[in-house]
């Protein structure tokens, strides 16, 4: 379980998080979302004390991190994908790790297999792909068999088989009753992997929500085409329905298309398309986004 | 314990550290080879175990790179970060890096001291001009290991205190070599005649560390005791400062 509550981190004139509050349950995974520069980092360097919040609240199992008392043991943290001596070997990187928290060289072996690496464990870092990179951090945050993860962006620079391994695993570590909290921008990821999404834009929360709900909430709606665009538009008005022009010239309209083709029946309008709309993970991200962010 | 484990692994594990040792143990054996040679030690020497000692102090240059890069590659590889989630409380983190930094002086000085004796001890011998080992040899090795442990640590607080490797080390040698020189300078200008030793310069940092293995006979540093507490002070004092800076300072 992880809680973050009002929490606030101000960079002298920006304000990077903006009394946040959200929850990541135990046995789901929580996808933290938003767009480059929402403070999706800056709040899980919160969660993890590497940053002093400007005020505000973040506990893991009910406590702050530094009060846990065998911190890497309870809580897997990826916060940065390269994070490496590039001279160390991908071994003794994890060793570095493994030996402060007082784990053996078995589960640092463990760890290595775990995530593919075994065959170049003893190569240095520098010769790595950032996949690999990306998998020796996820093998970091594995070693002491934690309760919780916080993974920032841990998706990125994996294959597409690397991406579905990851789902695979963080899916299996959920089901086992972790507490899985996985940041993203990149929404196809999250759409097959996250129980819970939490949506933020410039520091705000937009929406916590289980993914189930928030596809469905975000309403489903009809794409339709007529050569008598006007007629409909005015039907659909005069109906209550509230319709939008496409730029192919078609219109989305917010009905089921079976109210849409009675209507048009009913008006006498010719229509040479109906088809229902499921908005995706997308649509509703950038609707829930739009105007929080400025497109780079 | 665990996470001072944990620093020494992170020690053995780069090839710098034994890149650096290379350097110093080097450099002390190659002082030592130019002591014995040129005649600059012999038995009329008033003390030949401290002027073999002051050789291999040489390699403190390397003991103090190794003290920043103890603090300073973390933050430069962010690795850091890994660090401060084994152990959130950071002023841990210093101290045991402190103390890992304080191994790693005693370490290079018992090698820098092995190597200059390998060199210096046999010829001088063959010269017919062999060292005693006696009470006076025993307190030139301990100056030694007490000015690589204290440079060492110097270094780790500096480290501490700049985060950046760059910064940390060029900071280091332009002080040890231009600020110290420069204000002993101007102390001598405004304060005594050039030639004379002047009341200012033996009490900064670079000096107190110089008088440890200096001391005594010179007029320009403290003696060796009082060398070696000033010198403690400035440890204590650039390890708190250090302490502040890595707290207050998120990576």
């Amino acid at each position: 379980m992880i809680e973050v509550s009002s929490l606030t981190k101000r960079y002298g004139s920006v304000l990077a998080v903006d009394d946040l509050s959200f929850r990541a349950e135990p046995g789901r995974v929580t996808g933290f979302l938003g767009p480059n520069g929402a403070g999706k980092t800056t709040t899980l360097r919160a969660l993890v004390a590497l940053l002093h919040p400007t005020s505000g609240d973040t506990r893991i199992l009910g406590r702050h991190y530094p009060e846990l008392e065998d911190p890497i043991r309870t809580v897997g943290a990826i916060l940065e994908a390269n994070a490496f001596h590039p001279g160390r070997t991908g071994r003794n990187h994890l060793r570095t790790i493994a030996s402060a928290g007082g784990i053996g060289d078995a589960r640092v072996d463990q760890a290595l297999e775990l995530v593919d690496l075994t065959a170049a464990a003893n190569r240095r870092v520098k010769g790595y792909s950032l996949g690999m990179k990306q998998r020796l951090s996820l093998a970091g945050a594995l070693l002491g068999d934690p309760q919780v993860l916080v993974l920032d962006e841990p998706a990125n620079g994996l294959d597409p088989q690397g991406v579905r391994w990851l789902r695979d695993l963080l899916r299996a570590l959920a089901v086992e009753g972790r507490t899985v909290l996985v940041s993203s921008h990149v929404l196809t990821e999250m759409a097959q992997l996250a129980d819970d999404v939490v949506i933020i834009a410039k520091g705000r929360l937009m929406t916590q929500a289980p993914m189930a709900d928030v596809l469905a909430g975000g309403g489903r709606g009809t794409r339709v085409r007529s050569p008598e665009s006007d007629r409909l538009v005015a039907a659909l008005v005069q109906a209550g329905i509230q319709a939008r022009q496409l730029d192919d010239g078609a219109l989305t309209a917010d009905a089921e298309p079976a109210r849409i083709g009675e209507l048009a029946a009913a008006e006498r309008i010719v229509l040479h398309e109906l088809v229902a709309q499921s908005e995706s993970l997308e649509d509703v991200f950038l609707e829930l986004t739009e105007g929080a962010s400025t497109p780079s | 314990m665990r996470i001072l484990a944990s620093e020494l692994v992170k020690l053995r594990t780069i090839r710098t550290t034994y890149v650096l040792l290379l350097g110093s143990v080097l450099l002390s054996g190659g002082v030592a080879a130019g002591l014995v040679g040129s005649g600059s030690v012999d038995r009329k020497d008033e003390d030949p175990a401290l002027a073999l000692g002051q050789g291999a102090s040489f390699g403190t240059i390397f003991v103090a790179v190794i003290g920043i890069l103890i603090v300073t590659n973390e933050y430069r590889h962010g690795t850091i970060m890994s660090t401060f989630l084994t152990e959130p409380r950071r002023v841990r983190i210093l101290v045991t890096k402190l103390a890992a930094a304080a191994i790693v002086g005693l370490a290079f000085a018992v090698t820098a001291l092995g190597v200059a004796a390998a060199v210096a001890l046999p010829w001088l011998a063959a010269r017919d001009e062999a060292l005693r080992l006696d009470g006076q040899a025993l307190e030139a090795v301990g100056r030694v290991l007490l000015v690589f442990v204290l440079t060492a640590v110097f270094g780790a607080a500096l480290g501490a205190i700049v985060q950046s490797q760059v910064g940390a080390i060029v900071g280091y040698f332009i002080w040890i070599l231009v600020v110290e020189s420069l204000i002993t300078v101007v102390s001598g200008l405004l304060l005594t005649d050039l030639d004379e030793p002047d009341p200012v310069s033996k009490f900064l940092p670079g000096s107190s560390l110089g008088g440890i293995i200096g001391g005594e006979g010179s007029e320009f540093v403290l003696n060796g005791g009082g060398a070696a507490v000033l010198a403690l002070g400035y440890a204590i004092a650039l390890s708190a400062l250090g302490a502040l800076a890595i707290t207050r300072r998120d990576p």
